[in-house]
């Protein structure tokens, strides 16, 4: 765990909604926050970007759909935002860290996200996706059509963390309407946001700079899922650690269970002490795994007071930061600046470099073992393409 | 008449597959036998175990034999490997003659040149196709007769490693007394096979999945403009299944083939689970389909972006007016020509053999556009009076001392 304390409060942050859904998420945010990151909308349709309440709204696809929607095909989501992929770039030029918030399954969120995402990736920002996948009362057909999004842009995005909207539906009780539903996933989806905002612009007990985030970002694989819990008044911390451990959104707790890489947020008012962490961490790491890689950072609010919340991001895959490609160790020397000189961290990760990969090509070549392997551009084609991208596969 | 059957022979990765084909009235090609046989002993387009491979190349040819009722001495080869690249050289000479312009003798002097090239000693030229001239810098169709100080010709070369073929020949003629007349790049053949004349003309790029190797064939304006070959084929496919959800090989490309989808189907009515029998050292479980989608969807769309940077690079990714077409036994994967108009955003087509008859087993499948399309090439050739290639006379005359 890193506690440097450097130029986190001076991250550069944006928020950018693709799609319907996913405008409406960081227009809910608008509404809760002040002093807040910059807020993006991009969406197809005209008249649904115009009622949002985002600083910046960007409208693609205009000739192609001449500003009504893409009508569900993702296709021309994704067509839209090709055409527009320099001005996408010229919005996240200078940017740290992009969060981007889709609702996947209609047609300009699941195709124009990965484009959104690789353009953000490629001015060199940090790309966290937060994806919601649809109820099962929208249609096969639009979950199909999510499942495929998922795909590519867990290709573009360092980490892409899934909300199931499903499981949100048998939180939500019974009787709950699809409206509820919506507002629900809406809801969670900008907190995630706002804890993982808060963290690195809020000074806590113990902080989480964007160095150590960008690690875990890159280090951890493909899908990653996440959970909310909060708690108020004098059991909030039983209550959020209740809520977040045991939330539908982990399949009731199984998937911390199952995680490599597990990243905390707590976010409270002044009076949070050390005691109520500490008795939140011991119960993560109660349910988590011994070697998972556990990383965690607290944000204090004001306004909170009397008031707890611990977000949790889960990955199942992670490799180790030797692996992590060269950009990222190279970055992280930048980042720690003066007090490190470049040259210590990148004679370190020469040495570190080779022998993981060795492992990793033992044990998944399969029958390419022993004959000449195929590399194009240094990559070793003989390895699955899904390992190559760490990208997780449903067994 | 009077011209003799020819034989094509494609040892892939993982098929045999011989074809014997007789030239009718107006140039028609009637397939008279074929013969084919999985292959063994051959990963990547290449052979691996000689005596695995001389066994399949056998029963293939035997089969083929049987069918045409004839008897084999003599192939057309198909060379398919992952080392096949191209590129295209050009050649400048100076026009002295002020009075006749540009004379037959430059034609044949620039030809030369733009022909040769420097490559490293372990590769050889494969094909050299001259592509468009150049009269001072002017393209032109013919350059005879023009007045200018300078021509130029582009020539596209394609090369292959020298030890593969020499092999492949070496075991042909060593071990089953079959001569070699000729060899050609099969990812030229198969477009030979598929494409009509309006296709070449308008641009077309021809993708042949093998089951070890990727080729690709790309035409603009009429011209054969580019040609290459990645080592990544159907068996990677498989293999990424069997290691994905840790099953036999065997049951990896059994669910590749019946199951398998490049790009997820909507909607989809299947049951998302696939149920598999227990074998020997694996016990019975069952598979999640989106799953294997994302597994084949991953590296299907990783070849194809592959092959589109590769023809970006080129300067002739807009130039594929009409479309691609995919060819191969891969071709016939679900939702592949969905994911390649995806990703090439053109429309796309399964490509198969048009313009033969005969046995309609060949005449109909994708995985046989190689072969078809070399005896085409062949009977070209061998009517077009061309003579048999310098560096297929060396190899040859390595072997039987002629």
């Amino acid at each position: 765990m890193r506690r440097v304390d450097n130029t986190m409060t001076t991250a550069r942050i944006s928020v950018v909604g693709v799609g319907g859904g996913g405008s409406n998420a960081v227009d809910s945010m608008a509404s809760h926050w002040e002093n807040g990151p910059s807020l993006i909308a991009i969406n197809t349709d005209g008249q649904a970007l115009g009622a949002t309440r985002s600083a910046t709204r960007l409208q693609i696809g205009e000739p192609l759909t001449r500003g009504m929607g893409t009508g569900g095909d993702a296709k021309i989501g994704k067509l839209a935002a090709d055409d527009a992929f320099e001005s996408l770039q010229g919005l996240f030029r200078g940017m740290d860290l992009v969060f981007v918030v889709t609702a996947l399954g209609g047609g300009t969120g699941t195709g124009a996200a990965p484009v959104v995402a690789r353009s953000a990736h490629e001015t060199g920002a940090l790309v966290i996706a937060f994806a919601t996948l649809p109820f099962q009362f929208e249609g096969e057909r639009r979950m199909a059509q999510a499942r495929q999004g998922l795909i590519e842009l867990q290709d573009q995005a360092d980490v892409v963390i899934v909300i199931p909207n499903q499981a949100l539906f048998a939180a939500a009780g019974p009787d709950a309407t699809a409206g509820e539903a919506f507002r629900q996933a809406d809801y969670f989806l900008g907190m995630g946001v706002f804890a993982i905002w808060k963290l690195l612009t809020q000074r806590g007990i113990i902080n989480l700079d964007f160095a150590t985030l960008r690690m875990v970002a890159r280090c951890s694989g493909g899908t990653s899922v996440f959970s909310y819990g909060e708690g108020k008044g004098p059991t909030r911390v039983a209550d959020a650690i209740e809520a977040a451990l045991h939330s539908p959104l982990l399949d009731n707790g199984k998937a911390l269970a199952e995680s490599e890489s597990i990243l905390v947020s707590i976010l409270g008012g002044p009076d949070m002490g050390v005691r109520e962490v500490e008795s939140i961490m011991s119960a993560i790491e109660g349910v988590a795994r011994k070697e998972a890689h556990i990383h965690m950072g607290t944000a204090i609010d004001d306004s909170w007071q009397d008031t707890l919340a611990i977000t949790l991001v889960a990955s199942r895959f992670w490799r180790g930061e030797d692996e992590a490609d060269d950009r990222t160790l190279a970055d992280l020397s930048e980042e720690e600046g003066a007090t490190v000189t470049a040259a210590t961290p990148k004679k370190k990760k020469k040495g570190g470099a080779t022998q993981p990969q060795l492992i990793l090509e033992s044990i998944s070549k399969g029958i390419f073992k022993d004959v000449e392997p195929t590399i194009v551009d240094g990559e070793d084609m003989d390895v699955p393409t899904f390992i190559r991208r760490r990208i997780s596969v449903d067994k | 008449m009077g011209l003799a059957p020819i034989v094509a022979l494609e040892i892939g990765t993982s098929k045999v597959i011989a074809l014997v084909g007789e030239l009718r009235e107006e140039n028609h090609i009637v397939i008279t036998g074929m013969g084919e046989h999985s292959s063994s002993g051959v990963r990547k387009g290449e052979m691996v175990d000689f005596e695995n491979a001389r066994i399949c190349v056998k029963e293939a040819l035997g089969a083929a034999e049987e069918t045409a009722q004839v008897a084999i001495h003599q192939v057309h080869l198909a060379l398919c490997g992952g080392n096949i690249q191209s590129l295209v050289n050009r050649g400048t000479i100076p026009i002295t003659n002020t009075k006749e312009g540009v004379t037959q003798d430059d034609v044949e002097q620039v030809t030369e040149l733009a022909r040769s090239v420097t490559l490293p000693p372990d590769r050889q030229v494969l094909h050299s196709i001259g592509q468009i001239f150049y009269v001072d810098g002017e393209r032109v169709a013919r350059p005879d007769h023009f007045d200018c100080s300078t021509l130029a010709l582009d020539m596209l070369l394609l090369h292959a490693q020298n030890n593969h073929l020499r092999n492949t020949v070496r075991l042909l003629r060593n071990d089953l007394n079959i001569d070699v007349a000729d060899t050609a790049f099969g990812g030229l053949c198969s477009a030979l096979a598929v494409l009509t004349p309006e296709q070449k003309e308008g641009g077309v790029l021809v993708i042949d999945l093998g089951g070890g190797t990727t080729t690709f064939t790309a035409y603009a304006g009429g011209i054969f403009a580019a040609a290459g070959a990645y080592a990544i084929g159907g068996d990677h496919v498989t293999n990424d299944i069997a290691l994905a959800f840790n099953v036999p090989r065997s049951q990896a490309e059994q669910l590749k083939k019946t199951d398998g989808n490049a790009i997820a189907e909507t909607p989809d009515t299947r049951p998302p689970r696939i149920a598999l029998p227990a074998e020997v050292g694996y016990p019975g479980r069952n598979v999640s389909l989106s799953g294997l989608q994302t597994v084949i969807h991953l590296r299907m769309s990783e070849i194809f972006q592959l092959i589109l940077r590769d023809i970006e690079r080129r300067g002739i990714g807009h130039q594929i007016g009409a479309g691609v077409v995919l060819t191969g036994g891969g071709a016939q994967m679900k939702g592949l020509i969905k994911l390649a108009e995806r990703i090439f955003r053109t429309p796309c087509m399964v490509g198969r053999p048009m313009g033969f008859s005969g046995l309609a087993a060949a005449t109909e499948k994708p995985e046989c556009s190689t072969t078809a399309g070399l005896l085409r090439y062949a009977f070209k050739n061998a009517t077009g009076g061309r003579r048999r290639r310098p560096v297929l006379e060396s190899l040859i005359s390595m072997f039987t001392g002629r």
